[in-house]
C-alpha cells in the first residue's frame, strides 16, 4: 500500500494581469510565506524538499533555478525546478514524498509573464525551427488549425465555442482570482478580432501574473502533526508527440491517458463523481476537446457551461488569464479552496471531491491531472 | 511586504523595471533524416521515413520510430498529393503582429502519420479538398521546407 500524500497548506499572491510592485523572487516570497502560515511550518525545519515549477525562457533568465532557493526558505537545502506545468511539479513531490526523499515538500508555479515582451518570440521559439518555424506559423495558427479540424470532426460549431467563452468570463465575475470577467453578448464573441480563424482573439485567454505555493506532507507525517489535509486520490501526466501531429483532434491522448489513470489510482469511475471540476481551457475549444477526452459528450459539455454547474467555477483561464506554468498550480489551488469551503465569491456547495487538468499549451502535447477529496 | 516607493506609478516612463534582452542565435541542424527529407524537396520529391518494424510513415520525418522505438533507414516517395486535414486563414504574421491573411492548412498524405503545415490556395479550398504540392521551379530550390511553394487545391 503506497503512502497517501495531502494537501496541508496553500498560498497565493497576485492573481492581476501585471504586477508592477513586487520582482517575481517577491512575488514567490509572498505566496510561500501565506502557503507555510497556512499549513502550519517552518520552512527552515521542516520542509525537506522544495521544488519550483518554471521554464528558462519564460523568466529571461538561463538556468533559473539559481534564483529559487531564498525566497521560498530553502537555501542550503534540496531544491530542484521542474520546467513543467504545476500539476506535474506536484507529481514530482509525491515521489519524494513516497521515496522518502522528504516528508513534507513544497511545490511553487509562477507567472511573471507581463515582464516578457515578446511573448510570441517566446511561444515561437517552442515550435520546430525546420518544419515549423521555416512557413512563420506561429502557436495561434496551430491552434487556429487544430480547432478548424476539431470542429469539423465533432460538428462544433461557432456559437457553441463563444458559449464557452461566455460561461467563463461570466464566472470569473465572481472570483476575486479572476483578471478577465466580463457579461460578453455571444456576438461579441463571434466576432471579436480573428487570429488565425477559427481563432479569435477571445478564444484563447489573455495572460496573467501570480505565484501560487502548495505544501504536500506524507499522510503519517499528517497525522502526528495533526494537520487535516486535503487527500490527492491521483494525480499523473503524459506527454504525446507535439502538436495534434500525431493523431485525432476528437481526443486529446495526454488527457484522455493522464484522466483514466488518475481514476483507477482513485477508484472512481467518471467526472460526475465530482463536485468541481476545475479543466484545462487554454483555448475555447480545448475545453471541449478535453471534457470529451475524459468521457463526456458534446451534449454533456454545453450542458455543464450553465451557471451554478460544477465546471470550472473559477472561470477558468479564460477568466483568470493564463499564468504558464503556474496554470495547473492555479486550478489545484482553486479546488482546494472549494473543498475546504473558502473559494470565496465563487464557492460550490457541499464540496467534498475535486478534479483539476492541465495542458501545457501549444505546442506541446503534454496534460495531467489530478483528484483531491476531503472527509471520507 | 511594505510598498518599495511612496510614490505610484503615474506614468510608464517612470515604470521600475529594467529592459534586457537575449539576443541569441542558432544554426539548427536539420539532422540525418531532415536533411534526407530536405534534399528530396530540393529535387521535387517528398521522401518520408518508413519503419521497418511497423511500417509506419512519418511527416515531419524523423530518424526513429515513434512507435516502436527503432532506428528508420529506409524511405519511400509520396504522391505529392494530399488532404487538407485542418485549415486556418491566419490574420497574424509570425509575430503575432496583424497581417493581411495568408492560408495555412495542415496537409496529410495516405499512409503516414503527421503532415505538413503548409500554405494553401484555391478556390473553394475547404477541410478535405485534395491538393498537390507546388514546388518552386529547381533553380530557386534551397533544400527548405519553403521549397514547396504552396499546396494547390486540385
Ligand atoms: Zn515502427
Amino acid at each position: 500500500m503506497v503512502e497517501r500524500v495531502e494537501i496541508i497548506g496553500v498560498g497565493f499572491e497576485g492573481f492581476r494581469p501585471s504586477i508592477t510592485d513586487l520582482s517575481t523572487r517577491e512575488l514567490m516570497y509572498e505566496a510561500a510565506s501565506k502557503a507555510y502560515h497556512d499549513a502550519g511550518v517552518d520552512p527552515r525545519k521542516d520542509i525537506g524538499s522544495f521544488i519550483s515549477c518554471t521554464e528558462d525562457l519564460w523568466e529571461g533568465w538561463s538556468i533559473a533555478d539559481e534564483m529559487v532557493p531564498d525566497q521560498l526558505g530553502g537555501a542550503g537545502r534540496p531544491v530542484c525546478t521542474v520546467p513543467a506545468d504545476g500539476i506535474v511539479g506536484l507529481g514530482h513531490a509525491i515521489m519524494h514524498i513516497r521515496s522518502g526523499v522528504a516528508d513534507v515538500v513544497a511545490v511553487e508555479a509562477h507567472s511573471k509573464v507581463a515582464d516578457v515582451l515578446d511573448k510570441t518570440a517566446v511561444e515561437n521559439l517552442a515550435l520546430d525551427p525546420v518544419f515549423h518555424r521555416a512557413t512563420g506559423a506561429n502557436s495561434d495558427v496551430l491552434a487556429g488549425l487544430e480547432m478548424s479540424s476539431f470542429m469539423e470532426e465533432t460538428g462544433t460549431k461557432r456559437g457553441e465555442l463563444s458559449q464557452v467563452v461566455r460561461s467563463a468570463k461570466r464566472k470569473a465575475m465572481r472570483n476575486g482570482r479572476a483578471s478577465y470577467g466580463a457579461t460578453l453578448e455571444l456576438e461579441e464573441i463571434d466576432s471579436s478580432e480573428p487570429l488565425a480563424l477559427p481563432l479569435r482573439r477571445l478564444d484563447r485567454p489573455e495572460f496573467a501574473e501570480a505565484a501560487v505555493v502548495i505544501v504536500l506532507a506524507s499522510g503519517s507525517w499528517a497525522k502526528r502533526h495533526r494537520k487535516d489535509g486535503v487527500f490527492i486520490d491521483g494525480l499523473s501526466w503524459r506527454s504525446a508527440t507535439p502538436w495534434f501531429e500525431a493523431g485525432g483532434v476528437k481526443t486529446a491522448r495526454y488527457m484522455q491517458d493522464s484522466y483514466r489513470s488518475v481514476m483507477k489510482q482513485s477508484g472512481l469511475r467518471d467526472l460526475s463523481q465530482f463536485d468541481v471540476l476545475e479543466v484545462d481551457d487554454s483555448y475555447s475549444f480545448k475545453l471541449v476537446q478535453h471534457l470529451m477526452s475524459m468521457g463526456v459528450s458534446k451534449v454533456g459539455v454545453m450542458g455543464m457551461l450553465k451557471e451554478g454547474t460544477a465546471l470550472n467555477p473559477s472561470g477558468g483561464s479564460l477568466g483568470t488569464g493564463h499564468l504558464i506554468e503556474a496554470t495547473g498550480s492555479h486550478k489545484v489551488l482553486e479546488c482546494v479552496l472549494q473543498v475546504r469551503g473558502t473559494a470565496g465569491g465563487n464557492q460550490a456547495k457541499g464540496v467534498g471531491r475535486a478534479f483539476a487538468s492541465s495542458w501545457r499549451g501549444n505546442p506541446t502535447g503534454a496534460g495531467a491531472a489530478i483528484a483531491l477529496s476531503v472527509g471520507n | 511586504m511594505s510598498m518599495p516607493m511612496k510614490e505610484r506609478i503615474t506614468s510608464v516612463d517612470r515604470q521600475r523595471t529594467w529592459e534586457g534582452e537575449i539576443p541569441f542565435h542558432y544554426e539548427y541542424t536539420a539532422g540525418v533524416s531532415g536533411e534526407r527529407f530536405l534534399r528530396g524537396l530540393q529535387r521535387g520529391k517528398i521522401l518520408v521515413p518508413k519503419c521497418g518494424n511497423c511500417g509506419r510513415s512519418y511527416l515531419p520525418p524523423r530518424a526513429y520510430c515513434t512507435n516502436c522505438f527503432l532506428e528508420i533507414t529506409s524511405y519511400v516517395e509520396l504522391k505529392p498529393t494530399g488532404r487538407v486535414s485542418a485549415l486556418a486563414e491566419s490574420h497574424v504574421d509570425f509575430q503575432g503582429r496583424r497581417s493581411k491573411p495568408r492560408t495555412f492548412a495542415f496537409v496529410t498524405f495516405a499512409g503516414v502519420t503527421g503532415g505538413l503545415v503548409h500554405f494553401a490556395e484555391g478556390k473553394g479550398l475547404r477541410i478535405g479538398s485534395s491538393v498537390r504540392a507546388k514546388f518552386k521551379p529547381a533553380a530557386k530550390r534551397k533544400g527548405t521546407l519553403l521549397d514547396i511553394e504552396t499546396f494547390v487545391k486540385t
